[in-house]
C-alpha cells in the first residue's frame, strides 16, 4: 500500500477534536470577542449637548421685555437673590 | 481474508480538482470582499453609529424633544414636527408605545436617534424598529442602554407603518406606530 504522510493542515481536518477546537475557537474570537470589544469600547452619548440642543426656545419678544424690565430698575437687576 | 482500503484522500488534488476548487476559492473570496465594497458604494447600509446612554438621560432627551416640537397629539400620541435635517429622537417604552409619532419633510436628511426608555412603565424593553411600506422597509434594533443612530431620509410624501419586530412582553402586540413624511 502506498503510506504517505499527510500535510499538516490535511492531518488536523482529520483530526475530530482539532475541528472541534477550530469550530469553537474561531467564532468566538471573531464573533463573540470582537462583538465584546465593539461594545466595551462604544462611545458615551453626550448627553447635556443633547439637552442643550432641546431647551425650549426664547420667544423674540420676552428678551427685550426683559432688558427693558432690567433697565427701567436697576437695582433690582443687581440685587442677590434671597435666600 | 482481510479488505484493507487504500487511504488516497491526502494525496495532492489533480489538474482538474485544482481548477475547481481554485474557481470556488475565488467566487468565494469575490463575495466576501463584496461586503465592504457594498458598505461603501451602496445607499442603504446598516448605520455603525453608536452610543452608550442611560435608560433615564435617554428619557429625558425624549421627553424634551416631544414638548419642543409638538404639534398635536393623535390618540394621545404627541406628533413631533422637529426641523429639517436634525437631531431627532423616538423611543420603544416600557408599556409598549412609540414615545411620539414623527413628522418629517421629504428630501430632508435627519440623525434619528432610536433606543428604549421606561415611559411609565417598570422596565426598559429591548424593541425591534421596523418601518412597513410596500416600497421601502428598514429592521433595526433597540437595546436599552445604547442609542443608535440612523441616518434617514424620506423620499416619498405619504404614512409609513411602524411596528417592532423583536417579542418585547404581553404587549408586543400593541407596538404600532407610524412615522409622517410631508411632501
Amino acid at each position: 500500500m502506498d503510506e504517505q504522510k499527510a500535510l499538516s493542515w490535511q492531518a488536523l481536518y482529520d483530526n475530530m477534536w482539532g475541528i472541534f477546537a477550530l469550530g469553537i475557537i474561531v467564532p468566538t474570537l471573531i464573533y463573540t470577542v470582537w462583538g465584546l470589544i465593539e461594545i466595551a469600547t462604544l462611545p458615551q452619548m453626550d448627553v447635556s449637548k443633547a439637552m442643550e440642543a432641546l431647551k425650549p426656545a426664547v420667544s423674540q419678544q420676552a428678551v427685550p421685555a426683559a432688558e427693558a424690565a432690567s433697565a427701567m430698575a436697576p437695582e433690582a437687576a443687581t440685587q442677590a437673590p434671597a435666600h | 481474508m482481510s479488505i484493507t482500503v487504500e487511504r488516497i484522500w491526502w494525496r495532492p488534488l489533480d489538474r482538474e480538482e485544482k481548477i475547481w476548487v481554485t474557481i470556488a476559492l475565488i467566487w468565494c473570496l469575490g463575495t466576501f470582499f463584496m461586503m465592504p465594497v457594498w458598505h461603501v458604494i451602496a445607499k442603504q447600509n446598516t448605520p455603525n453609529e453608536s452610543y452608550k446612554v442611560s435608560v433615564d438621560d435617554f428619557e429625558k432627551i425624549v421627553i424634551a424633544f416631544n414638548e419642543k416640537y409638538k404639534v398635536r397629539e393623535e390618540s394621545g400620541v404627541p406628533v413631533v414636527h422637529p426641523p429639517a435635517g436634525s437631531d431627532i429622537y423616538l423611543a420603544g417604552t416600557g408599556i409598549w408605545q412609540w414615545s411620539s409619532i414623527l413628522e418629517l419633510e421629504a428630501g430632508k436628511e435627519y440623525r434619528l436617534h432610536i433606543s428604549s426608555i421606561k415611559g411609565g412603565g417598570d422596565v426598559a424593553w429591548q424593541h425591534g424598529f421596523s418601518i412597513v411600506s410596500a416600497k421601502f422597509n428598514a429592521n433595526f434594533m433597540i437595546v436599552p442602554g445604547y442609542d443608535y443612530v440612523l441616518k434617514v431620509t424620506p423620499t416619498e410624501a405619504g404614512e409609513y407603518g411602524l411596528i417592532c419586530n423583536e417579542f418585547c412582553g404581553i404587549g408586543h402586540h400593541l407596538m404600532a406606530g407610524k412615522i409622517i413624511v410631508k411632501g
